[in-house]
């Protein structure tokens, strides 16, 4: 007779496989304590992802780790003490950032010193430099020393995410430096495929020059980084060879560089596909800040130009508080050499001339509009008339909800009043169908990434 | 002019007619027509009984028209909710019949079946402790409470403690 029990073990796996992502670990650690075998399969999936988000225990809640070191102790100790399921480790996302309510100081006794006897032992083992520093760090509950045994015990780790504030890159340069013994060991993220690093200290503890280090790992294909802030003290000159760099996939967000360091690291990209900068909202910019202008940015990708796919911009340089007149805005200039781009996200404002879109895009979003779209689309809808035959999809993303400055309507708004207010109800509607009656057979499909968009089009406004 | 037609033999002897687009939802008979050609003979299916093996080509006639599986998400994990109506009711048969249906899927690699299959033992797991697993699928607890201790030790960084 069939039964569960009775089925090979493929199967049984790809039931389990079923399981993945923060919301079904109950049932992976369920599994695991079913039955041997059950644990045999399950275990292994249970240690792919160490995820950044725990379901809170009971409710549908997420809790972020962030004031957690505790779960990274644990996970940590467990693969010292089983190194096979160290071998599972894919993907890793840690955002230990606040004020730990969980330091091993906390911890019972018992169990405080059998996770420092571990780990410590593990330390001993690793071919690591100043292991003294690495041990004082597990017993004061740092972060690093943390991620450099996990990285060192995970060989086939493919997806590293972390946030780095006070300790910076420091006790993680086995992680992306060869060793200095002499030995031919390659640092230990060497099959790196994406790193993202968040640097809540923005680039002023002085590790973090060695961004490049990480940047440079041989296999890493998306490098990701918040906050990379060439007005911070240890932001690197980006000194690499055109060519060096095997990543393809490039994204700094809330980022602060001149023209010179970008251009830079667009250079020694071997064959960049896709770039997204966005910079630090204006308003958190400093007057001096050394942020490159609108006009900067094509010049700065001009090596990558037969390269690039896709495309995201943001330099927030429209924003009513700086400009009142949109149309006056700095311009990023044509993309017309930009062959091979499909895909372009660009703010309102800074790209006023529809026919320095790229000639073969295919989607283009139109980011943080806030000013009047009517007279923009119009444009856009006329200009596609003869041109850009492949465009087939266009999205306008609000600055703010609930886009009453994109509609034009005056006055302040929240998004309950699209519920509650009549007459806000009424201009927002006339707003959307006009919207619609200027595009009413445009090649291109056309959205608006809005809630109130979507209660227009249900009949709900 | 007439649908092609196909005769399978369930293990216990039954001949079972089938048009050949709906037979060639499995892999395995799609890839013996292409090697051996069109054959007259019956085609014995062995370890599929004949209840199993009518459940199978009813599932394979609704989808006939479903495109082709391409294999491109074979390293993707399969997402537990997303049954359709149909398959969900298709799928409201006894454990035994079901583990029968996947085996049979595996067996004559019908992929969509199988991960239909899957999906419903899947959901069947879906909030249930390691004891309500356990009398849910008829398993035997074969630790001893030291290894239920280490492992819920080992496994404590997944949880909110």
């Amino acid at each position: 007779m069939a039964q569960l029990s009775t089925l090979p073990n493929e199967i049984i796996l790809a039931i389990i496989s079923c399981f993945h992502g923060p919301t079904d670990v109950t049932e992976l650690l369920s599994l695991c304590l079913t039955s041997r075998r059950l644990r045999l399969l399950a275990q292994p999936i249970l240690f792919y992802d160490y995820f950044k988000y725990v379901l809170a225990a009971g409710s549908d809640t997420y809790l972020k780790r962030r004031c957690r070191i505790g779960p990274l102790i644990s996970f940590a100790r467990t693969l010292v003490l089983r190194p096979e399921l160290g071998k599972q480790v894919h993907r890793v996302c840690i955002n230990v950032n606040r004020i730990l309510t969980d330091c091993l100081s906390d911890w019972p006794e018992t169990e405080r010193n059998e996770a420092v006897s571990v780990l410590t032992g593990a330390i001993q083992e690793m071919r690591l430099p100043r292991k003294a520093d690495y041990m004082s760090g597990i017993i004061k509950s740092r972060m690093n020393p943390l991620v450099t045994i996990i990285a060192t015990l995970a060989p086939n780790l493919e997806a590293l995410d972390i946030v780095v504030e006070n300790e910076g890159l420091r006790l993680l340069e086995p992680l992306y430096r060869p060793p200095d013994d002499g030995s031919l060991r390659p640092p230990f993220l060497s099959k790196l495929r994406s790193l993202h690093i968040r640097d809540l200290k923005k680039m002023q503890h002085p590790t973090m020059k060695d961004v490049i280090s990480l940047m440079c790992l041989p296999k890493l294909e998306k490098f990701s980084m918040a906050f990379c802030n060439g007005d911070g003290l240890a932001c690197p000159d980006f000194d690499l060879p055109p060519g060096s760099l095997a990543l393809s996939e490039l994204e700094l967000q809330e980022t602060t560089l001149d023209a010179t360091r970008l251009t830079k690291i667009i250079r020694a990209c071997k064959k960049l596909e896709v770039f997204t900068y966005e910079s630090l909202p204006w308003l958190s910019q400093t007057a001096d800040s050394c942020q490159f202008p609108p006009q900067a940015l094509l010049p700065c990708l001009e090596s990558q130009k037969h390269n690039l796919r896709s495309v995201r911009i943001n330099l927030d340089v429209a924003d009513p508080l700086i400009i009142y007149d949109w149309r006056r805005c700095p311009q990023y200039g044509s993309f017309d050499a930009f062959r091979n781009l499909k895909d372009l996200d660009v703010e309102q404002g800074a790209m006023q001339d529809f026919q320095n879109l790229p000639p073969f895009i295919e989607r283009l979003t139109i980011l943080c509009c806030e000013h009047p779209v009517y007279e923009m689309m119009a444009s856009l809808a006329d200009c596609c008339r003869n041109n850009f035959p492949f465009l087939r999809h266009v999205l306008l993303k609000p600055k703010y909800l609930p886009a009453c400055g994109m509609l034009g309507i005056q006055g302040e708004y929240t998004e309950s009043d699209w519920v509650v207010n009549p007459q806000f109800r009424e201009s927002y509607r006339a707003g959307c169908c006009a919207l619609e009656a200027i595009l009413e057979g445009a090649r291109f499909s056309f959205e608006v990434d809005c809630d109130g968009w979507d209660l227009y089009h249900r009949g709900d406004i | 002019m007439s649908v092609p037609t196909l005769t399978f033999q369930s293990n216990d002897g039954v001949e079972i007619t089938v048009a050949r687009d709906v037979a060639e939802r499995s892999v395995l008979i799609k890839n013996m027509l292409g090697d051996l050609g069109d054959t007259d003979e019956a085609i014995p299916i062995p370890n599929v009984n004949e209840a199993v093996l009518r459940k199978v080509i009813e599932w394979c006639e609704h989808h006939k028209g479903d495109p082709p599986n391409t294999g491109d998400d074979d390293d993707s994990r399969r997402k537990t909710t997303d049954i359709d109506e149909w398959d969900q009711k298709f799928m409201q048969v006894d454990q035994e019949m079901l583990f029968e249906i996947i085996l049979a899927a595996n067996y004559l690699d019908i992929k969509g079946l199988l991960d239909v299959g899957c999906k419903t033992v899947a959901n069947m797991i879906k909030g249930k402790s390691p004891e309500e697993i356990r009398k849910t699928f008829n398993i035997q607890n074969d630790f001893t409470p030291e290894e239920e201790d280490q492992i819920r030790r080992e496994n404590e960084w997944a949880e909110d403690r």
